[in-house]
């Protein structure tokens, strides 16, 4: 399964990339979403995993535009630092899968195997 | 009996004494104006004409009410008559300050003395009348000066004082405000200079008044201090004193002072210092909200990468994978430990609150300490480093080791922004206005964008920087009363600039 994962954490984002390559998943890394390659590029992307704050763009003005090129595409929006407010945004998007950090990867890969792959679970 | 028919000699010696006296009477700077009983000039000399603006012909003759304004005009025939019959003198022989009238109407000051002369039985009288015009306009223009001078003293609560030997009394001059400055009422006390400094001044300022008293010889300059005033109520008035012997034939004759209240002034500035400190522990108790807020989120993002990094290194150890692949990962969780380390450091210290150890810095040896340490590093990256001291820079009052601090923070900060050389870090100290001394940090890195704002917590330019540093710079040089600012240099770079006060925040 192809995965794109956006964070600015590099900590973070090497080491979930390197547990799902681990697991045998194809993933496409960027440190921020000025970097990701045209939209056309993306087909072939099952998850869209991104961070929520990163200096430039937050991640939930990239599940929106991303959404809107690949509607059927699952979403995971990870963060932090959640808050009410984040919960009232969320609450109009029901595509984006919150989940908050920090988190095992255990639980966090059999999230993302059951919305990629809801007949399996 | 008849007096004898004079003779050629004695007729000749009188003309020439009526010639003598004529010539008096012309030369004369007073008005000198002769009447017969019935008020009739006689004679009108040329000060008189001058004066009145009236020919002798003009009024010889004709009587002399015509100089005088109402209501002296209507009554001068009366009164003439009444001293005539009575000797009831109002002026003759007293002399008095009245008002007269020139030719044209306007009435003017005089001072006017009348004597009665008896010529043979013709009772005549002569009037010396001087015009105090001049000196009554000097008059008014003294008394409405020393109206402004009180006036101007109340307004800058300033009053001044003028003090002769003995000291006492008639030899000492306090100002109207200087005595509402001591508590005192100036309608009714006149205090001696020992009565003032016994009772008025603090104890403890008593010594440097008294000294300078007794120092008159001393060919000393002006003296300047703050003292304390004690009010009759007991209350405490701050004041500066300046006070000066003045001499005259190098002799020390009055010494002469003003005492500038500032209490107002000093209670202002105590209160702006309260209200800083406040304001500073206000915003540093808002940031350390901020701070745990954003703990949150700064240690929950690196925590979430430690616990990725460290269960893939336990995955692989458990697949068996080589012992490089295995240290891949705790080499980056070891980095991003490191980084926890420095930013739980940093906070430490932001959330300490900034007490200060204050001594008087060499600032010029500082700057070179400074420079001198950073050298090798410099040296390493290719940078060159370099301070620029102005020359005679006082020492400045301030917490050495929280100044250095701040320093090496902006050195080290400079050093990253060029990254390696070339490139120029300058450190120039300088006090452009006495008061203020202005130590910067100068680079010729690329410059930082416009949008960051460098001394808010967390935020950071650099990809290891815990967004910290900044933040308690800024905290050390507020603590000190002063402000650091950046600059944006043209073509490129940046410079940081500290505003320190000379004094400090006061004492050490």
């Amino acid at each position: 399964m192809r995965a794109l994962l956006i964070d600015d954490d590099m900590t973070f984002r090497t080491g979930l990339a390197a547990n799902l390559r681990f697991d045998g998943h194809d993933v496409v890394e960027f440190s921020e979403p000025s970097r990701l390659p045209p939209v056309d590029q993306l087909k072939g992307v099952r998850v869209l995993i991104t961070d929520y704050q990163m200096p430039r763009e937050n991640g939930l003005a990239v599940a929106d535009r991303f959404h809107a090129d690949y509607p059927g595409v699952p979403i995971i929006l990870v963060t932090a630092f959640f808050s009410p407010a984040l919960a009232r945004q969320l609450e109009s998007r029901p595509f984006i899968h919150l989940v908050q950090k920090p988190i095992e990867y255990h639980d966090f890969h059999r999230l993302l195997m059951s919305l990629t792959n809801p007949g399996a679970s | 009996m008849k007096p004898p028919p004079p003779t050629s000699d004695s007729r000749s010696l009188l003309i020439e004494r009526e010639a003598m006296l004529r010539a008096v009477l012309d030369t004369a700077v007073d008005a000198i104006i002769t009447i017969d009983s019935s008020g009739k000039v006689e004679s009108f000399n040329r000060a008189a004409e001058r004066i009145f603006g009236r020919s002798a012909q003009d009024v010889i003759g004709r009587n002399v009410k015509m100089l005088m304004p109402s209501p002296y005009r209507e009554e001068h025939d009366q009164y003439l008559e009444r001293f005539l019959k009575t000797g009831e003198r109002k002026i003759i022989g007293i002399g008095r300050e009245i008002v007269a009238m020139r030719a044209d109407g306007t009435l003017f000051p005089i001072d006017l003395s009348v004597s009665e002369v008896r010529v043979g039985d013709r009772r005549l009288f002569t009037a010396i009348i001087r015009d105090t015009t001049e000196h009554k306009r000097v008059e008014q223009a003294l008394r409405e000066n020393e109206a402004a001078l009180r006036k101007a003293q109340a307004i800058a609560q300033v009053g001044s004082f003028e003090l002769k030997r003995p000291f006492d009394p008639p030899s000492c001059h306090w100002s109207e405000e200087l005595l509402r400055i001591l508590g005192l009422d100036p309608a009714r006390d006149r205090p001696s200079a020992e009565q003032v400094i016994e009772q008025r001044i603090h104890p403890d300022d008593q010594g440097f008044i008294r000294q300078y008293l007794e120092e008159e010889h001393s060919q000393k300059e002006s003296e300047e201090r703050e003292i304390r005033i004690v009010r009759p109520d007991g209350s405490i008035r701050h004041a500066r004193c300046i006070c000066e012997w003045s001499r005259f034939d190098g002799q020390p004759a009055v010494l002469v002072g003003v005492l500038h209240d500032i209490t107002d002034h000093k209670t202002a500035e105590e209160e702006q210092a309260r209200l800083r400190k406040d304001a500073q522990e206000r915003g540093r108790l808002a940031d350390i909200g901020a701070l745990a807020a954003k703990l949150v989120h700064d240690l929950g993002n690196p925590l979430a990468g430690l616990m990725m990094q460290a269960q893939l290194a336990l995955r692989c150890a458990q697949r068996g994978d080589s012992a490089q692949k295995v240290a891949e990962p705790i080499e980056q969780i070891l980095s991003s430990s490191r980084h926890l380390e420095a930013m739980v450091r940093d906070f430490r210290e932001f959330a300490r609150e900034q007490k200060l150890d204050l001594v008087s810095v060499e600032v010029e040896e500082f700057v070179r300490e400074v420079t001198r340490l950073w050298q090798p590093i410099a040296h390493q990256s290719g940078v060159t480093l370099h301070c620029i001291v102005a020359p005679d820079l006082p020492p400045l009052i301030a917490d050495e080791g929280k100044l250095r601090r701040v320093m090496d923070n902006l050195v080290k900060n400079a050093l990253e922004a060029i990254e390696s050389g070339p490139g120029v870090v300058t450190i120039r100290a300088s006090c452009p206005d006495g008061e203020k001394l202005v130590l910067s940090v100068l680079d010729t890195g690329p410059g930082i964008a416009a949008n960051v704002q460098l001394f808010r917590l967390f935020e950071t330019t650099k990809p290891s920087g815990t967004g910290l540093g900044l933040a308690v710079c800024k905290q050390i040089v507020l603590a000190h009363g002063g402000n650091i600012r950046v600059e944006a240099l043209v073509p490129h770079g940046t410079a940081f600039h500290l505003e320190l006060p000379v004094q400090g925040l006061g004492e050490i």
